[in-house]
């Protein structure tokens, strides 16, 4: 069968030192989709975006991305293939300014049609035009997180790995980061997300892929999600 | 110990105290260059080049090399410059970026290997009398009479240079992308890696940048120096005790200490020629004492 998967993850093993965190992981996702990522703390969400963008080693599996093998490359080519990543903690640069974190998330993507400046990024965040010149480090955790998320948008990603975009953020921000998700998934960007917010993840997502200790446990759409209550009882608590 | 006359009789001659001072200035200003790579690259990468002398050295040598060829003064220290950042470059990529985050014994091991090796390839290629490159042609002018005292063209050159050296450097690290980059990598390589930035080749750049800051100050200076292998190591305890004074990873801290070492020089070369050095410690020390940060980092003064 010949796949059309945007990227495909097989088997993906992933230990930090000698603990094993991800067991024979696999998911996929087709182009333009969004893959909402769940399960309980410690469930190996954030190994999983980490090992996809280069920044945690693969021990053995693949990835997969429009047919290609990605899972050898360094972060920075990974980036480069169009996969941008929005860390959990933000890891804005605390001692640059808003405008100076955004210019070195800038790259081009050759394979993008719309490219995202630094003017559509303002645009779309308006509060951080405002904030430009402030030192990140200043920013409150929301601010912060905008800005991680739009730093990697300057890099005109067409894959987005955004790990819990929503934590600790107010539910009016919660709101504008769905915004913003809906707008990228109209200008077809795939994107998968990480969360511990399923309401959220109802409202915006695609599909759902469910880890716990390290392995899928469901892969279906949302909309089968959301009417498995044993599943969503037995492994996210709702 | 302190000859209080001499000091009197000197910087009561408005031309010996000129004359001192020029000198001081001079001694200052490439200690300030050669130290400022050495804080460059500690600031980035958070190692501290034990072989930034021996980079001095090889800038020194390419110029008199470059010398004896082209009798151009300029283009030997643009030579210097180059040619030592070319072998800071490989040095980065092929030996202490492979201790990058170990302990500091390896690397300190790692660059006392190479200023052994690099020592003994200086001896067989250039030999291992003293060589002196002279004051370039284009220098051959008389002097500036400043205050009485005589200030020759190549010693203004040199400090209004070295300064202007100075700004440009500080001016690409506060900048420009590059600069800006490189700090970003500083604080957080990985994520800048995320962001699709090859940050070993940006890492690579600034250690070859700080290389080629001491190798134009060697060149630079090879015209009022000896040469000799193992110039390179008095310059790199100097360099030290500037970063301590100066703080480590500030280039201004660096300019200002650099003065305070160059002019303690060439006053004690008057007034206490016995303590010259000695003295350049007891300044390290009492600054360690009252602001261990250094002058120009923040932080708590003890
Ligand atoms: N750098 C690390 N070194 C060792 N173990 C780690 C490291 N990072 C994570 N782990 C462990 O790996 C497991 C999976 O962690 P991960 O961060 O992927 O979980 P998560 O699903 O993102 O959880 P959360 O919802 O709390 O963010 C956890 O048991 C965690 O303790
Ligand atoms: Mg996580």
């Amino acid at each position: 069968m010949s796949e059309n998967y945007y990227l495909k993850v097989n088997n993906l093993n992933v230990f930090y030192d000698n603990s094993q965190i991800l067991f024979d992981l696999s998911l996929s996702t087709k182009k333009g989709k969004t893959l909402a990522l769940l399960g309980r703390n410690g469930a190996g969400k954030s190994t999983t975006l980490k090992s996809l963008a280069g920044l945690t080693p693969i021990k053995s599996g693949s990835v997969l991305l429009d047919n290609q093998n990605i899972e050898n490359l360094k972060p920075y080519n990974i980036s480069r293939l169009g996969i941008g990543y929005v860390p959990e903690d933000r890891q804005v640069f605390k001692l640059h300014s808003v405008e100076e974190n955004l210019l070195i998330g800038a790259k081009k993507n050759l394979k993008r049609e719309e490219e995202i400046h630094l003017s559509g990024v303002y645009d779309f965040f308006p509060l951080l035009y405002d904030l430009r010149n402030r030192n990140a480090g200043l920013l409150s955790g929301g601010e912060q997180q905008m800005l991680s998320i739009a730093r990697t948008l300057m890099g005109n990603p067409d894959i987005l790995l955004l790990d819990e975009p929503s934590e600790g953020l107010a539910p009016i921000i919660v709101q504008d980061i769905a915004k913003l998700i809906k707008n990228l998934q109209n200008t077809n960007v795939t994107i998968i997300i990480a969360e511990q917010n399923i309401r959220f993840c109802f409202a915006i997502a695609d599909h759902a892929a469910i880890i716990d200790k390290g392995s899928i446990v469901f892969e279906n759409s949302i909309d089968e999600l959301r009417k498995d209550t044993k599943t969503l009882k037995k492994y996210l608590a709702v | 110990m302190i000859d209080v006359d001499a000091l009197l009789n000197c910087f009561g001659v408005a031309s010996c105290a000129v004359n001192q001072l020029t000198s001081g200035l001079i001694i200052g200003m490439l200690l300030f260059l050669v130290a400022s790579g050495l804080t460059l690259i500690f600031g980035v990468l958070n190692v501290i080049n034990f072989a930034h002398g021996t980079f001095y050295m090889l800038g020194a040598y390419f110029a008199f090399s470059t010398y004896l060829l082209t009798e151009s003064y300029l283009l030997s220290a643009l030579i210097g410059a180059l040619g030592a950042g070319f072998f800071g470059i490989l040095f980065e990529r092929f030996l202490i970026s492979k201790v990058y985050g170990q302990d500091i014994l390896m690397q300190l091991l790692v660059c006392y290997a190479f200023i052994l090796i690099t020592d003994d390839l200086v001896k067989i290629i250039w030999g291992s009398e003293y060589l002196s490159m002279g004051v370039p042609d284009e220098f051959r002018l008389p002097p500036f009479r400043v205050f009485g005292g005589f200030v020759p063209p190549l010693y203004a050159f040199l400090i209004i240079l070295s300064l202007v050296i100075g700004v440009i450097t500080i001016f690409l690290i506060s900048k420009t992308r590059f600069g800006s980059i490189v700090r970003a990598a500083a604080e957080n390589a990985k994520m800048v890696s995320a962001l699709g930035i090859r940050v070993p080749l940006y890492f690579a750049l600034l250690f070859g940048l700080g290389c080629a800051l001491a190798g134009i100050a060697g060149a630079l200076g090879a015209p009022v120096r000896s040469l000799t292998p193992g110039m390179g190591f008095g310059i790199l305890i100097e360099s030290f005790i500037v970063t301590v004074i100066g703080g480590m990873g500030s280039i201004p801290g660096a300019l200002i200490a650099a003065l305070i070492l160059g002019i303690t020089r060439s006053i004690g070369s008057v007034g206490f020629p016995l303590f010259v050095d000695g003295m350049m410690f007891v300044i390290m020390a009492l600054v360690l004492i009252f602001k261990p940060t250094g002058l120009f980092v923040k932080g708590s003064s003890k």
